[in-house]
């Protein structure tokens, strides 16, 4: 029932991502025509309490790709992100109405194993926030939780995952020290690292960047650029420059009557060049939001 | 974008985290249970007596002599309020003097030792406070007048016992008053002793109260130090150097081998005891949450 | 005018000051007065030898003994019950903030009863109807009454101070919430936890109205938990009270009693200020 079935495959998956680097397969992601859509969005609204966040949005994130969520504060973006890993369900005056269908499975029935769901749809959120514990701790905790022992798959593991986040030859030397020491820049990495950890097919991003220094920015949003084909992305960010660099959709958030909206979704060179709306326009242009 | 805000428990279908659901509603039923039990024991045991006796034995018999069924308590009520009074008398102006010593006369490191030697002292255990006040404080006053265990004995060791506590919280009452306010006396031109006395006490008031009041209840429920200086005579005291017994001190003194009856109307003392501490707390509760003036 | 306000503020400052010198001296007179008459009858045999002849002779050996005894009983029932009603508290009370009010509005009440109160009550539940009699395990459980509402508060305190971020990232990598709880939250928690208990042990370990008809009287070393055994607060009452010539025994108690309850507060103090410095350092 709900993703239970695929709980069982995840423990039988081979748990190296390396076949997923090779570059064979990189290719192989990239040219295939018929890509999916790995979560698809209907008539999703949200309430906290009376007050509705956001009404009726239809969405449909593509596999492998980058999605990019933009628009004003207020208008969502963050609401519709946490809906997507059921992080709502920590908020108690929230509720949702709609439909989210994550490949077959229905995101918001109350049968599905939520746990599994959060190993397939990593989140990481806008305050780098590693653990009180050590580097390795922070990564191999997590998995250990959902069930890998085995030393040498979780050391093997770990390599793979500071190297894709760019990070091993910085912190090889000294896996068993504190993660809080780690710079702002550094933890982000290291979330996302502890992220990857889980070998998720999809990853949600919610501003990372906005609370690094310039300079860190730009390593996370190069890391998340490579991250693209081998990981399903959506991203909140206020940068629309950010967005027109990394993502291959994008996606324009606004706030209607008090209420956030779907203003306009598109591959991000016509959304850039070609707007539909007036509002996306002047958006564009800096003039609004 | 509503901030995500302190999590709840979720509708894990986890069978792990719904133990764990139920075990911490366990113990917090628990702890929240206590207090309803204990009123409801306290209840329970006093009735044989309230039936028994009438609730105005407890007021009109001739003395406090279980085994010649009198059982007045009046004479350690009146020691337990006079006692508490005094104390609070004496505690409520020297705590308020301590606490402007350290609040504003006394150098920065100097007033943190002394809050720090105040909280110590208000760890003390109360025996050790009775002991000291046996053998040193009641032959003092035996020098002085017989027979040294005494009202007077135990008004000054409620004293000393309640003082680091009431200095302690007049402080934080005091800590509390906006720098502006002392500011603003000070621009115009008032002088140290006008602006305390004028602006800054008057708007502590309301916390000052509070530590009044649960000093008071603090003093009242208090147990080893009356009963090991006050005498334990169960009598109306005339002067300040009679010895006394206080409702506290009457029951532990009794409740090892009272029975029946008697063990019962110890349980009515304790009643009464709790609801006049009750109301006094809730006085003090109420007095902090009264919004100030202007 | 300003003669009169400066004369007013030299009267104040130095009453302000006699005060402070006044309390400081007569604290000071008290634990000097203990301290001194105490260190002269106090030695390693009077730490390990029972009392003899009504405790004027021997030491407190089996007085220490059923202390630390009820003290574990004490402790092994409000630790679990007090941390799991201050995660409840702190974690979950959203969906149910009535009970959660309540609950708190409770432990406040608690917090200000008198330890006599405590004493019937413990009599009352734990000896007669529980059929416990006097036992170090009625003591205890009386003791863990009266501590929880301490444990309580600041374990809650300190479940409340860890970043909320914390939750959510576990959450967001799919840990349960026991997972959360026992390997993330309380060990980061635990500085906290450590400074409520020990608070929470030195009023346990100063009480002794609540202790005088639940745990007994009996100066003997305790054989069982059932057993009754006398705890040092009230061997230090009994000795001044009841046992002539006792005073000087009572005094080495009384100082055995004051070191122990400073080894408390000290290291109270000193895991509070480690936990402030090692913040942002972490194992």
């Amino acid at each position: 029932m709900g993703l239970d079935t695929d709980a069982r495959d995840m423990t039988e998956k081979p748990l190296t991502r390396s076949s997923l680097l090779s570059s064979e397969s990189l290719g192989a992601t990239l040219s295939t025509p018929a890509v999916r859509d790995l979560l698809s969005v209907q008539n999703l609204n949200v309430f906290y309490d009376s007050r509705q966040a956001l009404k009726d949005v239809s969405l449909s994130i593509t596999q492998g790709r980058i999605t990019a969520l933009v628009g004003p504060s207020g208008s969502g973006k963050t609401s519709f992100l946490t809906c997507l890993n059921r992080l709502t369900d920590l908020i108690p005056s929230c509720t949702i109405t709609g439909a989210i269908h994550f490949v077959d499975h229905n995101v918001l029935a109350p049968t599905t194993d939520v746990l599994q769901l959060r190993r397939r749809i990593g989140m990481i959120f806008q305050k780098p926030n590693p653990f009180p514990f050590s580097i390795r701790k922070n990564l191999s905790f997590p998995l250990k939780e959902h069930g890998v022992n085995d030393t040498n798959t979780i050391e093997a593991l770990i390599e793979e995952s500071l190297s894709q986040v760019g990070l091993w030859k910085e912190v090889r030397d000294r896996l068993d020290s504190s993660a809080l020491a780690l710079s702002g820049g550094q933890q982000q990495r290291l979330c996302i690292a502890r992220a990857l950890m889980l070998s998720p097919e999809v990853l949600l991003l919610d501003e990372p960047c906005s609370a690094l220094d310039p300079l860190s920015s730009g390593v996370v949003e190069d890391l998340i650029t490579s991250l693209r084909g081998h990981y399903t992305i959506v991203i909140v960010t206020h940068n629309l420059a950010q967005a027109r660099r990394m993502a291959d959709t994008v996606a324009l958030f606004w706030i209607k009557h008090g209420t956030g909206a779907l203003l306009e979704t598109q591959p991000t060179l016509e959304f850039f060049h070609n707007p539909q709306h007036d509002l996306t326009k002047e958006y564009i242009h800096g003039v609004r939001g | 974008m509503p901030r995500i805000s302190s999590p709840s428990i979720t509708l894990s279908p986890s069978h792990r985290d719904q133990l764990l659901r139920w075990t911490l509603w366990g113990c917090a039923s628990t702890a929240g249970l206590i207090l309803v039990f204990i009123v409801v024991f306290l209840v329970l045991e006093s009735i044989p007596a309230l039936r028994h006796l009438g609730v105005s034995r407890f007021g009109l018999d001739s003395s406090w002599h279980p085994g010649e069924n009198s059982y007045n308590l009046v004479p350690m009520a009146m020691g337990t309020v006079l006692s508490t009074l005094g104390a609070i008398l004496l505690a409520a102006p020297i705590g308020l003097g301590s606490a402007l010593f350290c609040y504003w006369y006394a150098p920065p490191l100097m007033a943190s030792l002394y809050s720090r030697f105040l909280e110590l002292l208000a760890g003390i255990p109360s025996v050790v406070f009775g002991f000291w006040g046996l053998v040193v404080l009641v032959p003092l006053i035996n020098h002085w007048h017989p027979p040294g265990a005494s009202l007077l004995a135990g008004v000054l060791i409620l004293a000393m016992m309640i003082l680091p506590t009431t200095s302690l919280l007049a402080q934080s009452s005091l800590a509390q008053v906006p720098s502006e306010y002392i500011r603003g006396a000070a621009a115009l031109g008032l002088g140290q002793w006008a602006t305390l006395r004028h602006v800054v006490i008057p708007a502590a008031k309301s916390g000052l109260w509070t530590a009044a009041l649960l000093a008071t209840g603090r003093a009242l429920g208090e147990t080893m130090a009356v009963l090991m200086v006050c005498g334990n005579v169960a009598q109306m005291p005339s002067t300040i150097f009679d010895p006394i017994r206080t409702l506290t001190a009457n029951i532990a003194l009794e409740m090892a081998y009272a029975v029946d009856d008697h063990r019962s109307a110890l349980f009515v003392s304790g009643v009464a005891l709790l609801v006049l501490i009750l109301i006094l707390v809730a006085t003090a509760t109420w007095i902090s949450r009264t919004p100030r003036h202007a | 005018m300003p003669n009169r306000s400066a004369m007013q503020d030299r009267i104040t400052r130095s009453l302000a000051w006699s005060v402070a010198v006044f309390l400081m001296g007569m604290f000071l007179w008290i634990l000097g007065d203990i301290a001194i008459h105490g260190v002269s009858s106090l030695s390693w045999e009077f730490l390990t030898t029972s009392p003899k002849n009504a405790g004027r002779e021997g030491g407190i050996a089996s007085i220490l003994v059923s202390t630390m005894l009820i003290l574990g009983v004490c402790m092994a029932v409000a630790l679990p019950i007090g941390l799991g009603a201050a995660i409840l508290l702190s974690e979950c009370t959203h969906d149910h903030e009535l009970a959660g009010t309540l609950v708190r509005r409770s432990l406040d009440v608690l917090a200000g009863i008198p330890s006599i109160v405590f004493g019937l009550f413990g009599n009352a539940f734990f000896c007669v109807t529980l059929g416990l009699g006097f036992s170090i395990v009625s003591g205890g459980l009386t003791l863990a009454c009266m501590v929880l509402p301490i444990l309580i508060r600041s374990t809650e305190e300190g479940f409340r101070a860890l970043p909320p971020e914390y939750r959510l990232s576990a959450a967001a990598l799919g840990l349960s919430q026991t997972a959360t709880l026992g390997k993330l939250l309380i060990p980061a928690a635990m500085p906290t936890l450590l400074v409520g208990f020990i608070l929470g042990l030195g009023r346990a370990i100063a009480e002794t109205a609540a202790l005088i008809f639940t745990s007994g009287y009996v100066d003997r070393m305790p054989e069982s938990l059932w057993d009754s055994g006398r705890a040092l607060s009230i061997h230090i009452y009994d000795l001044s009270m009841n046992v002539p010539g006792g005073d000087a025994n009572a005094y080495a108690s009384a100082l055995v009693l004051i070191v122990l309850l400073l080894a408390i507060n000290a290291s109270a103090m000193g895991i509070g200020r480690r936990w402030a410095s090692t913040r942002t350092r972490a194992t």
